[in-house]
């Protein structure tokens, strides 16, 4: 019995209780590694019938190009329906700072929530990511406002989850809750699934910042991979000659760094993923 | 990689928990670089020294206070397994979460302070949720024991108040990393070490019943064909029936397996059966108790607000609650939990108390089983039809069938007998069932199932029973026609007799019988089995 299983089975439990007591329930699709892992399991949750629920992109106009295309192909051969919300007041990550996040994806997503009346968000996100994460719910409340009160969270026990909506709130749910970096590029290789190339090595002019390669036009040509994908350029790549699967394995199982060194707005304060998630990022 | 092993670690305040579950993470190179460049960031802020609990407190509200509040998941490999930390809150007004993570965790590790000398209010009450869980493995881990010298006293003190719990009782140094992964065999202690311990627990085969329960999550309906969801709360090693029976309505079908992966299953049934979210299904024949009052540990983790009514979730089935007592909870509407023939093989049944109004889990609940009420009555099946329909077969079958045998009232009998004295005119035939009829509840309200084979033509008087006596009393339409009967007139009376029910005489159809026996298409053992599991 191996432990990819056990969480693959923990992860369709949780997408068929919940989907079984929503009323209005969405996926949010980042295109990223977690994002394509999602879509498998629910593909799974649903068998046989297709995945019958939709899938939210939130759109900063900043994502890298290979993730567009990305999106495409995904969107054709998979037959799922993904709705793209894009806030109107178009920020871009250099001029405006620390407010493009804030706007651009708190913000737009929020409204795309509140627009489609969604009571219920399915989101990749793990326990393993950040320190504020670890002590987050799978099935997780936010109050009016899209609020997190990390002080105020259902006691759960697993496999049994409060599914009740109380009014004027709105659940965000993570089946990838217990899974590390390392079980998802596992489960990628065992599942055979398609994710964004630039994952692998590629060569990509960049700048050093911190042993982090943040691309920049007028930088270096360097080799490089992604280990996570979030909006250019406020996303860095790593060092790396990792051409497939079994090699990013190998490589991570080495690592001396969490992935989220690679995203530059968790650095602006020390607890600012916290932050975001009280004042509604998902 | 094996099974994820939970393993939750609590302690009082200042137990050095947090020292320990740090030092192995970072021994088993579980913490990153990164990690720890934040939590040195922290310490410095909220702190004079390093704070190995920085690693683990991610909130900013931890951090401030230097408190533990909510449990933290952390994930190590180690050997061929994947371990689950649940990382608990010591602090008395925090031991809800360390609760929630008695209530799933397979092993504890309980931190005490050794230079305390003594086991305190909050350890205690620690031991007695660990008990309430039912967790098997528990760990006991004296700590800064290097701070007393290793003074074998202050250990034996501990290992004496402690062995009724368990007897794994282990001296440790969280700072200096002594004790945890190997006995290094320096000190008075020459005994087996934390991991070592969870290394023994991990090839002990464990007990576990080979019951197979599960709940059912949804229905859909593809292609035509319906298919179940469900998921099961049994041991592993459950097999899945080909039969099962569904509860709390107890119809029976047999059921093709479509997918399973040790906990999700999709099913579709041979019989065309009603099956709902919040059922459960158990194998047929299985044993398993019905019911409204629960044996059950509850425990509050929140204040409850008295006026609002609560709900219980066991599986995927909430119930509304009409009291709760210590260890009682009467619901509003029955659950069903199966009765496993050896209680310390049993699997536990949890269930979460919901606060209806405000939908917030309040309570954690262990269901240990369901009552099943000492004065019960029993069960009248009254089988209903035309002369030569075949009621007396079925009777006698339904008899057969039956585990513990039913009280039977034939209505032929009971002609030559009780009513000898009674006449063929209308008013004697309602008089005659009246008899029957009275008999019958007579007997049941003493707990008896009984069997009543009786034509009673007359709805008035089923009815009048059926409303007496209530939902025990099952209404048999046994719905032969009058051509397939005169074929078989099994006394001969369809020749010889003038006046016939049916015939000449009316015979009044129940409206909404509880079951119609097809005996035309039906075989008779089938047609038995399906009214005993009305």
């Amino acid at each position: 019995m191996s432990h990819l299983k056990e969480l693959e089975r923990e992860a369709i439990h949780i997408i068929r209780e919940v989907c079984a007591t929503s009323q209005n329930p969405v996926v949010l699709y980042s295109i990223g590694k977690d994002s394509s892992v999602m879509l498998k399991l629910f593909e799974k949750a649903f068998w046989p019938k297709p995945i019958n629920i939709p899938f939210l992109h939130i759109d900063t106009g900043w994502k890298f190009p290979e993730m567009y295309d990305f999106k495409k192909t995904i969107e054709k051969s998979k037959g799922i329906n993904v709705i793209t919300h894009k806030h109107s007041s178009n920020l871009n990550p250099y001029e405006d700072g620390r407010i493009y996040t804030d706007i651009m994806k708190t913000q737009a997503l929020k409204e795309a929530l509140d627009i489609h009346n969604f009571d219920v968000a399915f989101g990749g996100a793990r326990r393993d990511e950040e320190k504020s994460r670890a002590k987050e719910r799978i099935v997780s409340m936010r109050s009016k406002g899209h609020v997190w009160n990390p002080k105020e969270q259902n006691p759960e026990i697993p496999p049994i989850y409060n599914t009740n909506i109380p009014n004027g709130t709105t659940l965000r749910i993570f089946p990838l809750s217990n899974w590390t970096e390392l079980d998802i590029w596992e489960y990628i290789s065992q599942e055979k699934i398609d994710i964004v190339p630039i994952y692998f090595a590629h060569k990509r002019k960049v700048k050093l910042n911190n042993n982090i390669c943040i691309p920049d036009e007028n930088g270096k040509e360097k080799t490089v991979r992604f280990r996570t994908l979030g909006c250019y350029p406020l996303t860095g790549a790593i060092k790396s000659n990792a051409k497939n699967v079994l090699e990013i394995i190998e490589e991570l199982k080495n690592t001396r760094f969490t992935e989220r060194i690679t995203r530059v707005i968790d650095f602006d304060k020390e607890s600012s993923m916290e932050i975001k998630k009280r004042e509604g990022y998902f | 990689m094996e099974k994820i092993v939970k393993i939750l670690f609590c302690g009082d305040v200042d137990s050095g928990k947090s020292t320990l579950v740090g030092k192995i993470l970072s021994e088993t190179n579980n913490i990153k670089d990164d990690q720890l460049e934040d939590a040195k960031i922290a310490s410095e802020k909220y702190s004079d020294k390093f704070e190995f609990a920085m690693l683990l407190d991610g909130l900013m509200d931890e951090r401030e206070q230097n408190i533990t509040i909510d449990i933290a998941h952390r994930y190590m490999e180690y050997k061929d397994s994947r371990i689950h930390i649940l990382d608990c809150p010591g602090h008395p007004q925090y031991t809800k979460n360390m609760a929630i993570a008695a209530a799933q965790a397979e092993i504890a590790i309980i931190v005490i302070d050794a230079t305390k000398k003594t086991i305190t209010a909050q350890t205690k009450k620690h031991i007695d949720i660990c008990k309430m869980f039912n967790i098997q493995n528990i760990i006991f881990a004296i700590n800064k024991m290097d701070e007393t010298n290793w003074a074998k006293d202050v250990f034996d003190y501990f290992e004496d108040k402690l062995k009724i719990h368990s007897k794994n009782v282990v001296p440790i140094s969280a700072l200096k990393g002594t004790n945890i992964f190997a006995n290094l065999h320096n000190s008075f202690y020459d005994n087996t070490s934390i991991f070592e311990y969870i290394d023994s627990f991990k090839s002990n085969k464990k007990n576990e019943s080979n019951m197979f329960f599960a709940h059912i999550i949804s229905v859909s309906k593809y292609k035509g064909e319906r298919y179940y969801y469900a998921y099961t709360d049994s041991f592993e090693d459950a097999k899945i029936p080909n039969k099962i029976t569904v509860h709390p309505s107890n119809i029976s079908s047999e059921i093709a397996i479509e997918s399973y992966d040790g906990l999700n299953l999709v099913f579709k049934t041979k019989e065309n059966i009603s099956i709902n979210r919040g059922d459960c299904i158990m194998e047929y024949g299985a044993q398993f108790n019905t019911s409204c009052t629960i044996e059950s540990k509850t425990l509050f983790l929140t204040k409850q607000n008295n006026n609002h009514p609560l709900l219980l979730k066991n599986g995927t089935r909430e119930v509304a609650v009409n009291k709760i007592d210590k260890d009682i909870i009467e619901l509003c509407e029955p659950i069903t939990l199966p009765v496993y023939p050896n209680p310390s093989l049993r699997k536990n049944n949890m269930g979460i108390i919901i606060d209806s109004i405000t939908k917030q889990t309040v309570g954690i609940a262990l269901l240990l089983k369901a009552k099943i009420s000492e004065n019960k009555n029993g069960t009248i099946f009254w089988l209903t039809g035309i002369s030569g329909a075949g009621k007396t077969t079925i009777a006698k079958e339904i008899i057969k069938q039956s585990i513990i045998k039913p009280v039977f009232l034939d209505a032929d009998e009971l002609r030559s007998t009780v009513s000898s004295d009674l006449k063929y005119d209308t008013d004697s035939r309602i008089e005659n069932n009246r008899r029957i009829g009275e008999l019958a509840i007579l007997i049941a309200t003493q707990g008896f199932n009984v069997v009543v084979a009786c034509i009673s033509p007359f709805k008035q008087i089923r009815d009048n029973l059926k409303s007496r006596y209530g939902n025990g009393f099952k209404e048999i339409f046994i719905n032969t026609s009058l051509e397939t009967c005169k074929k078989r007139d099994p006394k001969g009376l369809y020749k010889s007799s003038k006046e016939m029910v049916g015939v000449n005489l009316p015979y009044e159809k129940p409206t909404t019988p509880d079951y119609i026996a097809d005996t035309e298409n039906k075989s008779v053992p089938e047609i038995a089995m399906e009214i005993l599991n009305l």
